[in-house]
């Protein structure tokens, strides 16, 4: 019987605290191991520096090596995930030193929108056995490079103005929220197949 | 009874038992009557490789025409953003910001007037030293009182830039390149952005508590002296502030005949004054020694009237001189420097008249007068135009009402206006004569006739 959506929130959270607290450990343990240097202040944000560009690179071949992999499609997950992507964007938007305007903001979160609902639709999307899965396509890497280029020119050529920086984060949020919108939307079309309200045929993406 | 299909008709991938799509294709699975079916063609490639008969004709270009109108509309964005669509800062940048997040009115900038632009722009002079550095006053509003030794001056803003200047003898003879690395063990190895030398200084930028620290030094006199220029500013305001730290940077330097001159014309008061020219063009004035910054006056709001009617003109005079309270016509207006020591006392006069004599008349007939009491000689006698009026300047050299060896200049410019007269009148001891001049110059440049 599948969980109901109050459980898989439920886990979605505990997950993402397992993580935080994994996190969190590491953290605090870069930290002491800093001390014991001579310049800790600097180790500790040379080891977070390579760390993120392990992560970065390990996200890559990750997302290269599975994006046709095919996963159940967790709805609480999802909402755990959009929720989180808001909240980060509320918290940045508090402490920038600059924020950008609001028409431009407000166009930058809805281009965002625009590209991640886009990008939704290139998920192929297919019950079996009264389980909704998903799996990405070759559009689905293609659309997910261009964002990350897209993401990196504008760091490089923004030259680090603050307000041009938050204006390419709300970009990066909308992505995510129309990305998770996008998808929801479908999981909800192939939830009402499998309850016979359509004919039934794969709600299918490209590809 | 029906059979289910062991393999997709459609892909030939095998079929999971009771199955209703297809696990590789996504095909609807329809119950066949006969015996399991296989497709003629055994080769069961790749899932990707097939095309998914149900989905939908034209999905692949719906998806890119979202996702390259999204990316249009990103870039459209960002490039409203790049042309400087701020909206205020935001509350990490000020103190004591509301539980909503808005930051108060009072210490926000204009929506569409990015923090750090500049507009101010004036001369601080340090006469001990000679060092001259333009800076924007809109920008550092603050100037904190100068150290005991007069070597230099710190001046603030109210988010958090400051910048000083700062002269000392280089005492341990250090070179360029030690100075280098003696600037260098202030900051972190990995926090200096840019360090260069040069034949007479050197540039540091690094980061340091958050702030972008510049610091310039220039040496002079064969490297005896030292010269320091620091600006801090804030990192997230690296980008509205580097142009107006690199004016200031540009315009830093030393000028050794502004010492030679302040100990000529202050005698014994040859200890430094930093001082400050108001001038807001964007050409910085001749460095003279003792540069004084300026306030405008409005002559109604001290109640100046000539015979009882209101007679309004407003003039800048110098920033720290105080009115006179000796004076008792409502026709005079003097104001006087706040020194009490009569060898550097500098009075600024305004008179008026109900007359109609000529502006050079006035003038003349208020130097006989002075002749008369204090003896002396007029040393320049000429007409001149001032707000567009006929007016008549003569400047006396009279004898000192305190130490008999120090002559005082006075200077009378008589302005003819209408059936009215106003006189402008200067007194100052003949040393510091160059610095009070400078106030009679800002007083004829800036006087204006009316409301």
């Amino acid at each position: 019987m599948n969980p109901s959506l109050y459980q898989q929130i439920r886990g979605e959270g505990r997950r993402l605290l397992k993580m935080a607290g994994l996190v969190a450990a590491g953290v605090v343990l870069l930290v002491l191991a800093s001390l014991f240097t001579d310049h800790p202040a600097s180790f500790f944000f040379k080891v977070v520096s390579l760390a993120g560009t392990a992560l970065l690179l390990f996200s890559v071949a990750m997302m290269i090596v599975t994006f046709r992999k095919a996963r159940a499609v967790i709805p609480g997950a999802l909402i755990v995930s959009l929720a989180t992507t808001l909240v980060v964007l509320l918290v940045q938007l508090w402490l920038a030193p600059l924020r950008p305007g609001l028409a431009s903001g407000a166009i930058a979160f809805a281009a965002g929108m625009v590209i991640g609902y886009g990008w939704s639709r290139t998920t192929l999307f297919y019950i079996d056995r009264e389980t909704v899965l998903s799996r990405g396509t070759a559009w689905y890497l293609a659309v997910w490079a261009a964002t990350f280029l897209f993401n990196q020119l504008l760091h490089i050529f923004a030259n680090g103005a603050p307000a041009t920086a938050l204006a390419a984060m709300l970009v990066a949020t909308g992505i995510a929220i129309g990305n998770i919108a996008g998808q929801l939307l479908r999981y909800r079309q192939a939830i009402l197949m499998i309850a016979g309200a359509a004919p039934a045929q794969a709600v299918g993406g490209t590809s | 009874m029906n059979n289910p299909p062991a393999y997709c008709a459609h892909c030939g991938a095998p079929l999971a038992p009771n199955a209703k799509f297809c696990g590789a294709c996504g095909a609807s699975v329809v119950a066949d009557a006969g015996e399991p079916t296989r497709p003629a063609s055994v080769a069961q490639p790749a899932p990707q490789n097939r095309p998914n008969p149900k989905s939908k004709p034209g999905a692949a270009r719906g998806a890119l025409w979202f996702v390259v109108g999204g990316f249009v509309l990103a870039v459209l964005a960002i490039i409203f953003v790049g042309f400087g669509d701020f909206d205020k800062p935001g509350p990490s940048q000020n103190a004591g910001t509301s539980a909503t997040g808005t930051p108060p009115a009072t210490s926000a900038p204009t929506p569409d007037k990015p923090v750090g632009v500049a507009r101010d722009w004036r001369t601080y002079t340090n006469s001990r030293y000679g060092v001259v550095v333009d800076y924007p006053a809109d920008l550092f509003p603050r100037m904190l009182d100068e150290p005991d030794d007069h070597a230099g001056r710190r001046f603030e803003s109210d988010n958090g830039p400051f910048f000083f200047v700062y002269s000392s003898a280089n005492a341990l003879e250090m070179t360029v390149d030690q100075l280098l690395q003696e600037t260098l063990s202030d900051f972190t190895p990995d926090n200096v952005l840019t360090k260069r030398t040069r034949t007479d200084g050197l540039d540091v930028i690094a980061i340091k508590d958050n702030e972008i620290v510049y610091r310039h030094i220039l040496t002079s006199e064969e490297g005896g002296m030292l010269h320091m220029l620091q600006i801090s500013w804030p990192r997230a305001m690296k980008d509205e502030l580097m142009p107006v730290v690199e004016r200031m940077v540009k315009s830093f330097h030393v000028d050794p005949s502004i010492p030679e001159r302040a100990a000529e014309g202050a005698g014994d008061n040859a200890s430094g004054g930093n001082a400050v020219s108001g001038a807001s063009s964007d050409t910085p004035p001749d460095a003279g020694p003792d540069q004084m910054s300026f306030r405008r006056i409005v002559a109604a709001d001290y109640g100046f009237a000539i015979d009882g009617m209101s007679a309004p003109f407003s003039v800048e005079i110098p920033d720290y001189w105080i009115k006179e309270v000796n004076t008792e016509l409502e026709s005079e207006l003097v104001f006087r420097s706040p020194d009490d020591d009569p060898d550097t006392m500098m009075f600024i006069a305004f008179v008026g008249r109900a007359v109609s004599s000529s502006a050079k008349e006035i003038a003349s007939s208020t130097a006989e007068q002075l002749q008369q009491i204090g003896g002396g000689e007029i040393i320049e006698n000429g007409p001149l135009t001032v707000a567009g009026r006929k007016a008549w300047r003569t400047r006396l050299k009279l004898g000192s009402a305190g130490d008999a060896n120090t002559n005082l200049i006075d200077e009378i410019v008589a302005i003819e206006n209408g059936s009215t007269q106003l006189s402008i009148e200067l007194t100052a001891p003949e040393p510091i004569w160059h610095t009070a001049s400078q106030a009679m110059d800002q007083a004829l440049k800036t006087l204006s006739f009316g409301n």
